[in-house]
């Protein structure tokens, strides 16, 4: 009984020490700070993990040059756990506590929804290098100062080049199915858009599933009924897998294509040569389609060799090249570390951080598809058409589609 | 239309023996201890993985992987029973296992994803991936050997419960505690015994699906909750209950599939509430008397 | 000097909030970061949703695995009524907060019989049906897309709120809810759910209709959750389908049991350390679980009665309190019964017949109870005495046959009905309401008396605190009848054996029965307390109130019947004075060798 009390009495004393830890932990002044939030747990985290490792390397490398006026720029990461409440509270804290200059993420569409807002209100620079929704760019585009811009192909560039093909094939019966995330819920509402414009008709679908679903037939059976040729799946690679494997089962063999989720590695593995063959997906990134590409790649793979590698390489390269364009920005911005501490300067430099990255025209060292002027005023979506391309899968190697 | 019925029907017996073998788990533990392992799905995840790791990485053969997945599991539960079971039986809220059992699987879960990593991981099936047709309808040979495979195993379970000495003493336990304890049967350990069956049978279902879902650490959430409702639909202490309520929830979801693929994934939620708000104890289950 | 509402809230209660509003006030002021506002914004919301969910938790002894549908539902209907219909804050938030009042009480509806793992899964898959809805209902919810640009509430300006004047708002609403939870819960109401909560079948015998009280727990407890759910939604301005997952009912469970279920602070202790501690350690996100899911066990494990608990079980803690106020017996005495000049039998058994499965537990048996005497039920074990009284007190339904009471044939009635009616009971194996007072228990058993509702005790209105102070009187009374008036402010549960079963008793009479069944009172306690309850019989005999009691202890009852009825395997075999009973030869071959020639002796 005594030592039942206490054990309670340690456990009450512990919650005390952790309130006063809590308050202690808030009182601190530290270097310049880039913010990262991304998943990191939850429905979109192995996006956030690979992009974690293109954020952390581009970091390596600038402090390794020496970072910032000698000083080794510091990161401030995140975990918005798959859920906006959690992504607001995070962006929050990344602007108003812990004076980030400029913040990256997140990986999750819905998340990045949620959070631009914030970030186009308190005037930060938000690097999205995952999500692709196309509304993340386009809310505040209207805006004489955009503080959102992205490096990754969104929805509707990459629905297009789709349409680009059926209308080359002249393919007549169209199925569409997507996940029931919200990734693939906002590609769902841009195909049927692109598909009106082009007047191309729903054969069959939209079907919606789930990304962990495994068994595919009932969805796959309507397409089958409806004698489909040609199927756009928004889906992730397992998900894609699975797809594939239904197919096999209820014997349907029509040529499919998903958007850039579909050439990670990870498809293939899961997945093997035979059921990937003749799979298409639009991508931006190959390991493979430069030299710089190819240097990140085997970097990715040596530095990361613990955690799989360079498992999800387009996640990893476009993060790595948009907290570089942040990076570049903070050397032609050049505040003064000594003054960041000072709310009004700090929005200054924010707002300098913003026009500098619009304006950076010599990113030459880019390993995505990338113009050495990324952005402008009127464009902060540094892909665009002329840097995807539709890609197919042929024993095992992804190549440009015909 | 007779095709896709009979495909949704083959294809929902495989996902549903799934859930029936998960749910035997529950069905253990419940009647010894009135308890059961919220993170069932969590130790069918582990199974899988370390499933992979013998077969995949250290080459033993699937048998061998099998064995090993079970044993490691059926550790894993004597150390849930210690940890989150034996602890809070006694909590003033009489459903605190719930909420223990819980915090154990989103440890377990986050182990894994440091382990293992968050991606999915292929485990070949050791039959092949060529389609079998039944009829039109198509069956990976995995498949059929879950459904043997999940309906044997609960099968043996029964048989054990029944036929063996050891089994016959947990159902004594179960059916009065206090009477096996005076017979001379010991209580704890057959309590201890109840969740290392139920954790083995986990760990048998993580190794017997991965081959179809993959192995990754999120793969357990979905089917032990789904196995849940299961085994609630089916009546938790009516074990053939809980088979048939196992395999119809996998039926019924293949069909609300085929009729809106947005009635997928609620239809057995819903299902759940409206049995029990006319069966408070499930279809099968015992009704209650309380005793006065 | 008192007011008309918030009758009972003492100079010292009126202090504690006074500081508690000066410091939500102040605390934005100081601490001047928006951060700290946004965070502190949360655990307010976050704080009235764990308060909720302690009615349904702590005090009604339910769980909720779903109350995260529960807050989706607040946050939509205020999200969608704000932005596509445009209405003001003022509106869509009262909206918000009903129609999470609505869902509750049907949530109550599957939840009402459901126990244990089927009433865990019953929320559950309502958490899950909430979580697919939302995902797939698009047209509605806009999905995992979400509802964005939701706005923050307006000032009678017209401008918008500050984030600062927002957090004024959500913690003074916080502040308030807190408050009328006290009310509630310091009152009858709270008395009401703490005795479902240990007894659902002994709140029925005293009329207590326990679904009903059930609906009004999740109701209440879905209410906070809704307001939760507003205030969270034009907080953050973008709501999805990814927000309310079973995590986050795991959550709000947790912060209840972490601060303490059924105390009155503990939501508030729990919901701010537990939403703490993500942020506190937000930076080690590769173990953050770790730390969330090691902090459950640990509260589990080591702190069962969570943080408040534990602290007021702190023996330093419990001589600090207040001792409780003495209360005077009602100066007139003892009205124990409903007034009854009828020459009917009290109540009739009809060859009434009940089964189970396959065994007749009672076979055609006809039983007639005269209006003012003890009649005595005796018989074997197993003979069917504990069955016909269940079938008497409506808990049972019979399987055959019928019951008059008063001379009219009753249809199905429940047990809290049959309360009504004037049949009440006790146990036989003791029935008690787990951490109530004595003097509550008889508070309870006042339950039909009682005229204050729900609202009454929600504003706690001077009549209502005024009936509770008149009826604590009586209860004294009752106590003192019953001879356990000294122990009036202990946990009915430290009672010796023979006085908990004389608190039944004394929670029966406050019933003011017309008929009262006593099933082997005599049971367990010692010879002196077996004279105590003889006297105790026959004066509430003498009072007019008519008794069944059901004893193996042939001494008593054969010195206290006035009439004996004698049970075999389910079958009357004798009735009479105790003179012809204990002379039947059946009667004796019943008995044999057992428990007649021993009480002869």
């Amino acid at each position: 009984m005594r030592a039942k009390a206490w054990l309670r009495t340690a456990a009450v004393g512990a919650f005390a020490w952790f309130a006063l830890a809590a308050a202690g932990a808030a009182l601190a002044a530290e270097p310049v700070k880039i913010g990262f939030s991304v998943s990191l747990t939850g429905g979109t985290d192995d996006y956030g993990k690979a992009a974690m490792m293109g954020f952390k390397l581009a970091l390596k490398e600038y402090n390794a040059k020496g970072g910032y006026k000698g000083q080794p720029v510091e990161a401030v990461i995140y975990d918005d756990e798959t859920k906006p409440a959690k992504g607001v509270e995070n962006v929050t804290r990344l602007i108003t506590r812990d004076n980030v200059i400029a913040i990256v993420g997140p990986v999750n569409s819905g998340v990045a929804l949620a959070i631009i807002d914030i970030a186009q209100k308190q005037q930060i620079t938000l690097m999205d290098t995952i999500a692709t929704a196309e509304d993340i760019i386009k809310r505040y585009a209207k805006e004489p100062k955009n503080y959102i811009f992205r490096v990754s192909l969104n929805d509707g560039i990459q629905t297009s080049f789709m349409i680009d093909y059926i209308q080359k094939k002249g393919l007549k019966k169209i199925g569409l199915m997507h996940d029931s995330t919200g990734w693939g819920q906002s590609g769902r509402d841009t195909a049927l858009r692109l598909m009106k414009e082009a007047n191309i008709p729903v054969s069959a679908g939209p079907e919606v599933f789930d990304q962990n679903d495994t068994d595919m037939t009932p969805q796959l059976t309507k397409m089958k009924e409806a004698n489909v040729d040609f199927i756009i799946a928004y889906s992730l690679a397992p998900a894609g897998v699975q797809i594939a494997k239904s197919m096999q089962k209820i014997g349907i063999t029509v040529p499919w294509t998903g958007t850039w989720g579909l050439l990670a590695p990870n498809f293939l593995r899961l997945g093997g040569k035979d059921l990937t063959n003749g799979v298409m997906a639009v991508t931006s990134y190959t390991v493979d389609h430069s030299e710089n590409a190819k240097k990140f790649h085997a970097w990715v793979d040596k530095e990361y060799a613990g955690d799989g590698g360079d498992f999800w390489p387009v996640a990893t390269a476009q993060t790595y090249d948009g907290t570089r364009l942040v990076l570049r920005a903070l050397d032609k911005v050049a505040p003064d570390p000594a003054r960041l501490d000072d709310r009004a300067y700090m929005k200054e430099v924010r707002q300098k951080m913003r026009d500098a990255v619009e304006n950076i025209d010599d990113f030459t060292t880019a390993v995505t598809k990338m113009k050495p002027r990324p952005f402008a005023p009127d464009n902060h979506e540094s892909l665009g058409r002329d840097s995807g391309f539709l890609a197919i899968w042929r024993d095992g190697k992804v190549v440009r589609a015909q | 239309m007779f095709v896709k019925i009979w495909q949704a029907l083959v294809s929902g017996l495989s996902v549903g023996s799934i859930y029936a073998l998960i749910a035997q788990g529950y069905y253990v533990t419940y009647i010894t201890t009135g308890a059961l392992n919220f993170g069932q799905g969590e130790f069918l995840m582990i199974g899988a993985l370390f499933g992979v790791t013998c077969y995949i990485t250290l080459g033993l053969p699937y048998a061998i992987a099998v064995v090993a997945a079970v044993v490691l599991l059926s550790a894993m539960g004597a150390g849930l029973e210690r940890i989150a079971i034996r602890t809070t039986l006694r909590h003033a809220l009489s459903l605190s296992w719930v909420l223990s059992t819980v915090a154990v699987s989103i440890i377990v879960r986050n182990a894994a994803v440091q382990i293992w990593g968050p991606e999915q991981v292929k485990f070949p099936s050791p039959f092949g991936d060529k389609v079998l047709r039944i009829g039109e309808a198509g069956i990976f040979p995995q498949e059929l050997f879950i459904i043997f495979g999940s309906i044997g195993t609960v099968l043996l379970v029964q048989f054990f419960l029944k036929r063996a000495v050891l089994g016959k003493a947990l159902t004594a336990v179960a059916y009065n505690r206090r009477a096996a304890a005076v017979m001379g049967i010991d209580v704890q350990r057959m309590v201890v015994l109840a969740f290392v069956l139920s954790s083995a049978l986990a760990g048998l279902g993580g190794v017997l699906i991965a081959p179809i879902t993959f192995a990754w650490a999120y793969m357990g959430t979905v089917p032990g909750i789904k196995a849940f409702a299961a085994a609630i639909i089916g009546g938790l202490e009516n074990p053939i209950g809980i088979l048939i309520g196992g395999l119809a929830v996998g039926v019924l979801e293949q069909f609300f599939g085929i009729i809106n693929s947005n009635l997928k994934e609620g239809i057995t939620f819903l299902f759940v509430l409206l049995i029990l708000a006319v069966r408070p104890t499930g279809l099968m289950g015992r009704k209650e008397i309380e005793k006065v | 000097m008192r007011l008309p509402v918030f009758a009972n809230t003492g100079p010292r209660d009126w202090a504690r909030f006074a500081a508690a509003a000066i410091v939500i006030l102040a605390l934005p002021l100081v601490l001047h970061d928006p951060f700290f506002v946004l965070v502190m914004q949360s655990l307010a919301y976050l704080f009235i949703v764990s308060l909720g969910l302690d009615i349904l938790v702590g005090w009604t002894g339910q769980i909720s695995l779903g109350h995260a549908g529960l807050y989706a539902i607040g946050a939509y209907t205020s999200a969608l009524l704000a932005t596509r219909a445009g209405w003001p804050f003022w509106v869509s938030a009262p909206l918000g907060v009903a129609v999470a009042g609505v869902a509750g009480a049907l949530l109550a509806i599957p939840s009402l019989r459901a126990k244990g793992p089927y009433l865990a899964m019953v929320t559950l898959a309502f958490g899950f049906m909430m979580e697919v809805t939302t995902n797939r209902w698009q047209s509605l919810t806009n999905g995992p897309m979400g509802v964005s640009a939701i706005p923050a509430p307006t000032l009678p300006g017209g401008e918008e709120m500050t984030p600062t004047q927002y957090f004024w708002l959500i913690a003074g609403v916080a502040l308030l809810c807190q408050l009328l939870a006290n009310n509630l819960l310091g009152s009858r109401v709270g008395r009401t759910l703490l005795a479902l909560r240990g007894s659902e079948i002994a709140a029925q015998s005293v009329g207590v209709n326990v679904y009903r009280w059930k609906v009004l727990a999740f109701v209440i407890s879905s209410v906070y959750a809704g307001l939760g759910g507003v205030f969270f939604a034009h907080q953050n301005g973008f709501i999805n389908s990814d927000t309310f997952v079973f995590a986050l009912s795991v959550s709000f469970l947790t912060s209840v049991l972490m601060g303490g279920s059924g105390t009155l602070y503990g939501p508030l202790v729990g919901s701010v350390i537990l939403n703490l501690i993500p942020t506190v350690f937000a930076r080690l996100h590769d173990y953050h679980l770790y730390i969330y899911g090691g902090i459950i066990l640990v509260t589990i494990i080591f702190l069962p009665d969570g943080i408040v608990g534990s602290v007021l079980k702190l023996p330093v803690v419990r001589r600090w309190r207040r001792p409780p106020p003495r209360i005077e017996p009602e100066p007139g005495g003892l009205a124990l019964s409903q007034a009854q000049n009828n020459r009917e039998p009290v109540i009739e058994a009809r060859n009434v017949t009940r089964d189970f499965g396959g065994i007749r537990a009672l076979d055609r048996v006809n039983i007639a109870v005269q209006p003012g005497v003890v009649h005595g039920l005796i018989g074997p074990n197993g003979s069917g005495k504990s069955t016909f009284v269940n079938v008497l007190t409506g808990l049972y339904p019979p399987s055959g046959g019928e019951i008059l009471l008063g001379g009219r044939v009753l249809g199905r009635v429940r047990p809290h009905q049959m309360a009504k009616l004037g049949v009440t009971r006790t146990f036989q194996s003791i029935r008690l309401f787990g951490g109530l007072s004595v003097l509550d228990h008889v508070m309870v058993g006042f339950h039909l008396h009682l005229r204050a509702g729900v609202w009454q005790h929600l504003l706690q209105t001077a009549a209502a605190v005024h009936e509770e102070e008149q009826f604590r009187r009586k209860a004294m009374t009752l106590l003192q009848f019953v001879g356990i008036a000294d122990r009036a402010h202990e946990i009915a549960s430290n009672l010796p054996y023979g006085q908990q079963r004389l608190l039944e008793i004394a929670r029966a009479l406050a019933v003011r029965p017309r008929l009262l069944l006593l099933d082997e009172p005599a049971a367990g306690v010692n010879p002196t307390e077996i004279q105590r309850l003889v006297k105790i019989i026959r004066d509430i005999r003498d009072a007019g109130v008519t008794q069944v009691v059901i004893e193996h202890h042939m001494e008593l009852i054969m010195g206290i019947s006035d009439v004996v009825s004698v049970l075999d395997f389910g079958e009357k075999i004798a009735q009479g004075t105790t003179a012809e009973v204990q002379r039947d030869p059946k009667v004796i071959e019943a008995y044999l060798g057992t428990g007649l020639e021993t009480a002869h002796a």
